[in-house]
């Protein structure tokens, strides 16, 4: 599992210096994962293999700024996917076709160990600190990241004002960095 | 904005929720923002593992022929008008600007070699065409050369001599390979200070021996788009150095 990371920084750094066959091992090594991510955000076929074009040209033009040290590639990479994804859905403005909301196993998911690359450490301290918000400002957290909720939808599906999200948002955050942060 | 202010909105930037403003402000500031970038990376790490909660799904083969195809025959990726995220404007605009551009540059190849002709004179010597050495005069509207770039197929390698490129203040000089019928790929900024630069010929894709070169002006560091954004300064077309 954790043997992947140097293959996927070095991957990265050939890919930095433009080497396509690099750049296709990498795409090979973590195009499912992160067609997964931008799927479940986008919910449409067509418009997440845009994403995911766009997502890998992005890799591509700024492999050169991966740094190692600030953290690791499968992150970085997840990063841009993600926010290319959430940037269409936002400009795209349209209400998505919500054919399904986060399931309850994603934090089950998150207790596998074979689920991901993810430091087994990391993991289970996210989960662990999930685990003491209430429901709802864990939902709203979840929804958010793996769904792509704007406060708006979220507003809209939990029948309540966009402040009160925002509010919830906020504390949801400030209490997951808290317990994370806590030795 | 306070060290909490700015958690706060790195952490909603990572989440996803900014509103749209808010969402495009952070994006810009990032670059110019040390401590609000270190605060976005901190979320993404803090973040990330949720990304397990996400079941993986195999895309089909044609998004990675899209990709081969959209970074060309060679190094650095092409202009993709379709570029999701930039607003629709900006989009049309490069588009015209790249047509434009392409319509210039194929105007002018002709004259460029006419030129290459007479400053190539002194340095033939004979090697066969097909595994030699090829050399193009970059200038504009036939004023004197700004450049001579040389390919070497043999050494593999693109040699960019400054002779005489006017650096406008504030902006970089970036140089463009252009393969026939191909995508502008980059050979990089050009640098003032070095009057010869060394590049792979493998950064110009497999045949840097034909096409067009050309010099465009760009924001400091080059194009933030990966194809040409500003005005095309210079250009011209590659010859054989043995007739």
């Amino acid at each position: 599992m954790q043997e992947h990371e140097p293959d996927l920084t070095r991957l990265l750094a050939q890919t930095a210096s433009g080497n396509r066959p690099a750049f296709h091992q990498l795409y090979s090594a973590v195009s499912s994962k992160l067609f997964g991510v931008v799927l479940r955000i986008v919910r449409d076929r067509a418009i997440a293999e845009d994403v995911l074009q766009d997502t890998f040209l992005r890799i591509w033009r700024k492999a050169a700024d991966y740094d190692p040290k600030s953290g690791r590639p499968v992150t970085w990479m997840a990063a841009i996917a993600r926010n290319a994804a959430i940037d269409v859905v936002r400009q795209r403005q349209t209400a998505r076709n919500r054919f399904a909301d986060t399931d309850e196993d994603s934090l089950e998911a998150l207790a596998d160990p074979d689920a991901d690359a993810v430091h087994p450490t990391d993991r289970e301290a996210l989960r662990r600190c999930l685990g003491t918000l209430e429901d709802e400002q864990r939902t709203v957290v979840l929804l958010a990241y793996q769904d792509g909720y704007s406060r708006e939808e979220l507003a809209e599906r939990f029948d309540r004002p966009v402040g009160t999200i925002k509010t919830w948002l906020h504390r949801s955050l400030a209490r997951l960095k808290e317990c994370l942060e806590r030795p | 904005m306070t060290p909490e202010e700015r958690d706060s909105k790195a952490a909603e930037y990572v989440l996803g929720t900014l509103p749209v403003e808010e969402r495009a402000e952070v994006e810009h500031a990032l670059a110019d923002d040390p401590d609000l970038a270190a605060a976005v990376r901190a979320w993404e790490d803090r973040l990330s593992p949720l990304d397990a909660g996400t079941a993986p799904v195999d895309p089909p083969a044609r998004v990675w022929l899209a990709i081969d195809r959209a970074l060309g025959a060679g190094g650095a990726p092409a202009v993709r008008p379709a570029v999701l995220g930039a607003r629709s404007g900006d989009v049309v605009d490069l588009t015209r600007r790249l047509n434009r551009w392409r319509g210039f540059a194929a105007g002018i190849s002709a004259l460029a070699a006419a030129l290459a002709a007479f400053v190539v004179y002194d340095v033939i010597r004979p090697v066969a065409p097909e595994d030699g050495r090829f050399v193009a005069v970059v200038n504009s509207d036939g004023a004197k050369p700004a450049l001579i770039v040389s390919v070497d197929t043999a050494a593999g390698t693109v040699t960019v001599r400054s002779v005489a490129a006017e650096q406008p203040a504030d902006r970089s000089l970036e140089l463009w390979h252009i393969a026939e019928g191909g995508t502008p790929v980059s050979l990089g900024v050009l640098d003032p200070a070095a009057p010869v630069l060394r590049i792979p010929a493998e950064r110009a894709g497999p045949s840097p021996t034909s096409g067009v070169f050309a010099v465009s002006v760009e924001p400091v560091g080059g194009s933030p788009t990966g194809g040409p954004t500003g005005p095309v300064v210079y250009s011209g077309a590659l010859i054989p150095e043995t007739p």
